[in-house]
């Protein structure tokens, strides 16, 4: 059966509007998911309502944070991570970066790190993008973000990961 | 012909709009964890806090939210705590933490009946589609271990 060209105009239309994505694919993540990278850091990680903090007045702490990674929307997809974060210490920074845990292999590999600078103090957003995601390419790995989290300053200097959002 | 057409166009629209559809329901194990600076072990899946906790024991437990599902179209949350705690003296509430700023907001709170094992919320509009939404589940002196069971949301 042929169908008339108006027809078949209206149905290759709706079948691209059904196959075309809604809107921009996102996820976002309360920093209170993220993990100490470490038994080191377990005492100095506390989860409070503005995402993970560091309560150690001298050291900074590892946090490891999932990404997100399903057959819909592999972080193999991910073009840009942004991690909003409160930087309280005048004299460190927060540093962030993309990891993989390789599948088939010992290796585990890190991004170049993105940092606020030390005397930064306020709140900013961190953005992983471009050739540092290009470690999750590999669709068959693990990966990860790894994020550091400066020491306490003074009695209400409080540093927080608030979040992270990922697009794709 | 035209009616064949016809169905068959309407048949395409509505498939394509049972597709877009989300799930109307998300299953959750309780990965919560002890809000700073309570002191309490974290409240795990399966792994929960000693029996009979002295003290009051505030936990955060993430929410999904993501371009499919975001969290700001949750309608309900279902949090299933344990028979053989003291569910009367459980409360749940929405919160989120602010994007931009230093600042955490919270819904009212939802308490347990002493007829049932569910709390049921309704978080209103407190998950925003910027924000970091979150719950936070308050669990209260003498119950037991294991006190989450998980919890379900509708969208």
């Amino acid at each position: 059966m042929r169908l008339p060209s108006n027809v078949r105009l209206v149905l290759a239309g709706i079948l691209c509007f059904a196959a075309a994505p809604a809107h921009a694919q996102w996820a976002r993540h309360q920093g209170g998911e993220c993990r100490p990278v470490s038994s080191a850091y377990q005492a100095s990680h506390a989860t409070t309502g503005l995402g993970s903090t560091n309560t150690s007045p001298t050291n900074t702490i590892w946090l490891d944070c999932r990404s997100d990674d399903t057959d819909r929307y592999p972080d193999s997809a991910v073009n840009e991570v942004r991690l909003y974060v409160h930087d309280a210490s005048p004299t460190d920074g927060f540093t962030v970066r993309a990891c993989v845990s390789r599948r088939d292999s010992e290796a585990g590999q890190c991004s170049a790190s993105y940092t606020t600078s030390a005397a930064f103090v306020g709140g900013t957003v961190i953005t992983i993008s471009g050739d540092d995601l290009d470690l999750w390419k590999d669709s068959i790995d693990f990966s990860f973000l790894q994020v550091e989290i400066p020491a306490r300053f003074g009695g209400n200097g409080f540093s927080y990961l608030k979040g992270w959002v990922t697009e794709h | 012909m035209s009616m064949k057409l016809a169905a068959a166009i309407v048949m395409l629209i509505a498939g394509s709009a049972v597709g877009a559809q989300a799930e109307p329901w998300s299953r959750h194990a309780p990965l919560c964890r002890t809000v700073y600076p309570s002191n309490q072990p974290d409240v795990y899946f399966w792994v929960g806090l000693a029996s009979g906790s002295p003290y009051d024991v505030t936990v955060i437990c993430p929410i999904p939210d993501t371009s499919d599902r975001p969290d700001s179209q949750i309608t309900e949350v279902r949090v299933y705590v344990s028979h053989y705690s003291i569910i009367s003296s459980f409360s749940v509430r929405a919160c989120r933490t602010a994007r931009t700023g230093l600042e955490s907001v919270c819904g009212p709170l939802a308490w347990s009946s002493s007829q049932t094992n569910v709390i049921t919320l309704n978080p209103g509009s407190i998950w925003q589609p910027t924000d970091f939404g979150y719950l936070e589940v308050t669990i209260g002196t003498g119950d037991a271990p294991d006190p989450i069971q998980g919890y379900v949301l509708v969208y």
